[in-house]
Order: structure tokens, then C-alpha cells, then sequence
């Protein structure tokens, strides 16, 4: 796929939309500088929609939007399960998990969990976070992005991976949450505003999605297909709902953003706005046009490339401008997202959690030190994978699937039972890992292959339900009861109608979504 | 530490100045390329919707910072 290129006016955006949040995070350096609470939570008076612009801006960023619409170009219908289950998932984490989360006023999860079991499990969190996903996932973020940025405009790679990474880790440490929020919400419509109208034109091009279905190989349309690597579609289900339900637990940077709302009920509507987004423009959006593309672009060097081709081919000049800044703002907003969430955490508990006692501005300036840290490290992995052969995607997912769970668990029975004793967390973590080690170990050696060729949902599947399993049979010994789990059960954290309300629409929406879906694709199969 | 004043979140006009510009800029592609009827049509759309938008956000942002 050759690079394009970018007329002046469409320049002129990018610059302007660079130079635009540079300017902002400066201005907004005097309110970052006042204390921990407005840099690393705006002050914790984030509304719920805007935390759940936040929440989508930070997650759907360019590597999902290239990577799932090339999944889909590989594998056909079967994905638009992925964005139903994380829809259900966040439905029930919202009610489950971010309301307490957010009464407890924690400052990271790795607080909430040290309250609510011991320190030593918050800790544990904190350095698997810290020291092995954050570097992993920052080093993903960049070079992703840039990859993206490098294939459409032909940006050079290395450039792209230093500058973008120095731009947004500016503007993040200036400006501190507040300035990460703004650049979240403009991502979110530079870069939905041109799928909308990519999704109508394709729309219009082939006649409808029945049309489309017809004119697609039998296999793409098979929406309970196993020809997946991940094996028997049983697995792909359950292990999918279960690694969903294991990233949007324990994901630093997502629970960062109900923690930063007003109170508990906005906490909970910031992952209910998620859902939506999940729900209904995901499979439109992304799905849709994955599955066109098998249609325009039958035999594509890369699936990777299908996205930028309907990019390239539909959108005229103009629009095609602002897609590039939304694809650039969604770098910049995982980017600063994983950067602010690590200057936190490494500042809230492993500088104090280790008894360190500096206050104010020095505390201010020990998270830009970490900030900094991790921005250099970041930009070391993002080179590194550049520079690698292959196998860097399907490496990433392994370790989501080998870190992930066992946190995962223990943050759900942590909040769903005040039963869940210290020491069955404890058991959860380590009996988790260890099962997640060997499990890891057997596929590097080729002993899970009679199950898959990529076992990551297998993996994730095993190790929470192990994790799960000792958590709950330690507690039931135990016989352990958190006061953390009544104290949220107060009358002003009651669940308001709104979030009662939204959530059951949600639900509607995604019983409603999920069985047109079903009734369409099992008719025209 | 917990004793922190509220600061509302201001938001509606830096996304309401991001919205206006990228629309405007949309809006002068003729300038720069020859587009056919149905390319220049798509562009007047997309750029009037963002420009839309942007006066919308930047009012909002007014009324609410009275």
C-alpha cells in the first residue's frame, strides 16, 4: 500500500491540532500544580459523560480501529461478538465495581485494593502494572499509531514514534488530567465524525449490508464460525467475555476515570456512556466496514491495511484530513493516558506506599520524574518493536492474558462479596500466577496446540477461573468480612434513577443489538 | 489533601475551537484540489456539520461560564 499525501488546509490541521494541545496543557499548568487531586483527577469533578467520552477516547484508539477492521477482513462476522460482550461487560461493571471503586476515594486500584484486602495485594497490582504492562503497552500505543500515521501519509517511522511521544507526554504533564480529558473528547469526534460518514458512503456503495452479505464468501458471514485461530467457538465466547471482563476490571488507566467523576453514580454512568458506544457504533463503525472491505480490497498484502484503504478510497480531501487527526489524537490519547496513569500510581503507591513523605509540588514533581521515565522507556519499546520481525501483536496478547485475570478476579469478588477474605486474594494471586506461568510456559513449548494455535482466550479463560476458584474456597475458610464492602452501602451512595435507568436501556440495547445481529446473520447463512 | 476547592471541568470550548477550525479548514479544500460534485458535496457536509458543531460548543461553553 503506497502512502498518500496531504494537501496544505490538511497540514495546516495537523499542525494546528498539535500546536492546539501543547497550548492547552500549558494553560492549564497553574491548576495542574495545585495539588495531586487537580493534576491526577481534575479535582475529582469529572462528569460522567464526560469520563465516559474519556473512557471510549482512551481505549478505541487507532491500533483497535486498524486492528479489529483487519481481523474482521481475516475472520468475517464472528467478531461483532467482541464488541457485544465488552458491552455487557462494562454494564456490569458499572454496577458492580465503579460505584464502590469511586465511594471508597481511592486514588488508584491499587489503593482500593490494599484497603480493601492488605497492602502487600494493592502493591502486587501496582508493580505488575507498573513494571511489566504499562512499558508493554505504552511501547504498543506509539508504535501502532505510528505505524498507522506511516502507512497513510508516509510519515518516517522513527520520527513519528519520538515526536508524538514527546508531544503528548508534554501536554500531559503541564496540563495533568484535565488536559488529557479535552484531548480525549476532541479524539473522540475527529475520529468517529469521519467513520459516520465513511460507514453512509459505504452504506450507498453496496447497497446495504443484506447486499453486502451476499456478495461475501460463505465463511465471513458464518457468525458461529470455529475456522479462528483461537479455536472451538465455545472458547472464543467464554474466553473472550472473560478477558473483556478481566482488561475493563483492572486496566489502570480506564479505572482512573470513574475514580476522577463527582460521586459514585457518575463513576457508574461513565462506564454505562462506554457501553453505548460499544454496543451500537462499534459494530457499525468498525465491523461494517471490515466486512466491506473484503468486497472492495479482496486480496490485501496486510488485513491491517483495510481500514486505511477505505480510508484512502472513500473520504475526499478534507475529511481525509481530519480522519489523520483523529487517528494522531488517538495515539495521543492512550499515550497520555498511560503516562498519567503511571506518574499516579507510581507517586500514590509505591513512593508513598514505601513510606516516602514528600508533599505538594515536590510530590508534583517526583510523578513528572516518573512521567518522564516512563515516556523514555516508551519510546525505547515502541523502537524496539519496530524493529522486530513479526510476532509482536500475538506476544502483547499473551501477556494481557497472563497478567490480567488473577487481578481481575480478586477486584471482582473484592467488590461483589465482603466475604472475599486478605488471605483467599492472596491465594487468588499467587495460585493465579503461577497457573498463568506454566500456562504461558506450555504455549511457548507447543503443548497447547491441540487446542488452538493461539490459546491467549484459553489461557484467560483457566487462569481467572483458577484465580476465582481460590479466592472464594480460602475466603469460605476464612470466614472474613470487609467493613470497606458496608461502608459504600451508605444512603448517599444509593444507585440514583438515572443510572438505573441507563443501565436498563443499555441492557435493552444491547438484548436489541445482539438479536438483530443473530436473526440477520443466521438468515443469510 | 482532600480539602480541594471545585474547579468545573471546562470543556465545551476547547472542543468546540478544535470542532470550528477542523471545519473551516474542510470547508477551503477546493482551495487547494479539484474535487468532483459528489466529492465537494461530501466536504460541504462534513465541514458545515463541524463548523455546526463548534459554534455550538463554544455558546455552550459561554452560557455556562457566566
Amino acid at each position: 500500500m503506497e502512502a498518500g499525501s496531504l494537501l496544505p488546509n490538511e497540514w495546516l490541521m495537523v499542525v494546528l491540532y498539535v500546536l492546539g494541545v501543547l497550548v492547552w496543557g500549558y494553560r492549564l499548568r497553574g491548576r495542574a500544580s495545585k495539588s495531586l487531586e487537580d493534576s491526577f483527577f481534575a479535582g475529582r469533578q469529572v462528569p460522567g459523560l464526560v469520563a465516559s467520552f474519556s473512557t471510549v477516547a482512551t481505549n478505541l484508539n487507532a491500533n483497535d480501529f486498524i486492528g479489529w477492521a483487519g481481523a474482521v477482513y481475516v475472520f468475517g462476522v464472528v467478531m461483532v461478538h467482541f464488541p457485544m460482550h465488552t458491552s455487557i461487560v462494562i454494564t456490569i461493571l458499572s454496577l458492580v465495581l465503579m460505584k464502590k471503586l469511586r465511594a471508597s476515594n481511592a486514588y488508584t486500584l491499587g489503593g482500593w485494593l490494599g484497603r480493601r484486602y492488605n497492602p502487600s495485594v494493592g502493591l502486587t497490582y501496582s508493580i505488575v502494572w507498573l513494571f511489566v504492562w504499562m512499558p508493554f503497552g505504552l511501547g504498543l500505543y506509539i508504535y501502532a499509531g505510528s505505524v498507522v500515521l506511516h502507512t497513510l501519509v508516509g510519515w518516517n517511522l522513527y520520527a513519528s514514534i519520538v515526536i508524538l511521544t514527546i508531544v503528548a507526554a508534554t501536554y500531559t504533564m503541564l496540563g495533568g488530567f484535565r488536559a488529557v480529558l479535552v484531548t480525549d473528547v476532541l479524539q473522540l469526534f475527529f475520529m468517529f465524525f469521519p467513520l459516520v460518514i465513511l460507514c453512509g458512503l459505504i452504506w450507498h456503495e453496496v447497497g446495504g449490508p443484506l447486499q453486502l452479505l451476499k456478495d461475501l464468501p460463505t465463511s465471513h458471514g458464518n457468525l458461529w464460525t470455529s475456522d479462528s485461530p483461537w479455536g472451538a467457538i465455545e472458547i472464543v465466547l467464554v474466553g473472550h467475555l472473560i478477558m473483556a471482563m478481566s482488561f475493563w476490571a483492572s486496566d489502570a488507566q480506564l479505572v482512573q476515570r470513574p475514580i476522577a467523576t463527582r460521586d459514585s453514580n457518575s463513576a457508574a454512568m461513565s462506564y454505562i456512556g462506554a457501553g453505548f458506544w460499544y454496543a451500537l457504533l462499534v459494530p457499525l463503525l468498525v465491523i461494517f466496514p471490515g466486512l466491506a472491505a473484503v468486497k472492495f480490497f479482496p486480496n490485501l498484502d496486510k488485513p491491517d491495511f483495510a481500514m486505511p484503504m477505505l480510508l484512502r478510497e472513500f473520504l475526499p480531501h478534507g475529511l481525509y484530513g481530519v480522519a489523520i487527526v483523529g487517528l494522531l489524537s488517538g495515539v495521543f490519547s492512550s499515550v497520555d493516558s498511560t503516562i498519567h496513569a503511571f506518574s499516579t500510581m507510581f507517586t500514590t503507591d509505591i513512593y508513598r506506599g514505601l513510606g516516602g513523605k514528600a508533599e505538594g509540588r515536590r510530590l508534583l514533581w517526583i510523578s513528572r520524574v516518573a512521567g518522564i521515565g516512563l515516556t523514555l522507556v516508551g519510546i525505547a519499546t515502541a523502537i524496539s518493536y519496530a524493529r522486530s520481525e513479526s510476532g509482536m501483536f500475538r506476544y502483547v496478547a499473551s501477556v494481557i492474558a497472563t497478567i490480567m485475570p488473577p487481578i481481575a478476579a480478586v477486584t471482582i469478588l473484592g467488590a461483589l462479596s465482603k466475604r472475599s477474605s486478605p488471605r483467599g486474594a492472596v491465594a487468588g494471586l499467587v495460585g493465579g500466577y503461577l497457573v498463568a506461568l506454566v500456562m504461558l510456559g506450555m504455549d511457548l513449548t507447543g503443548k497447547l496446540e491441540g487446542i488452538a494455535v493461539d490459546t491467549s482466550f484459553f489461557r484467560c479463560m483457566v487462569n481467572f477461573v483458577v484465580s476465582a476458584g481460590l479466592v472464594f474456597v480460602v475466603s469460605c475458610f476464612d470466614g472474613h468480612e470487609s467493613d470497606l464492602i458496608v461502608s459504600t452501602r451508605r444512603d448517599d451512595e444509593k444507585t440514583s434513577w438515572q443510572v438505573k435507568s441507563s443501565a436498563v436501556l443499555l441492557a435493552v440495547v444491547i438484548g436489541a443489538m445482539y438479536s438483530l445481529i443473530i436473526w440477520f446473520f443466521g438468515r443469510s447463512v | 489533601m482532600n480539602d480541594h476547592k471545585e474547579r468545573p471541568i471546562k470543556i465545551w470550548i476547547p472542543t468546540g475551537t478544535g470542532l470550528l477550525t477542523m471545519g473551516v479548514l474542510t470547508l477551503t479544500t477546493p482551495l487547494f484540489a479539484t474535487l468532483t460534485d459528489r466529492q465537494l458535496l461530501i466536504d460541504c457536509v462534513a465541514g458545515g456539520t463541524l463548523v455546526l458543531a463548534g459554534i455550538g460548543c463554544v455558546v455552550q461553553g459561554i452560557r455556562f461560564s457566566r
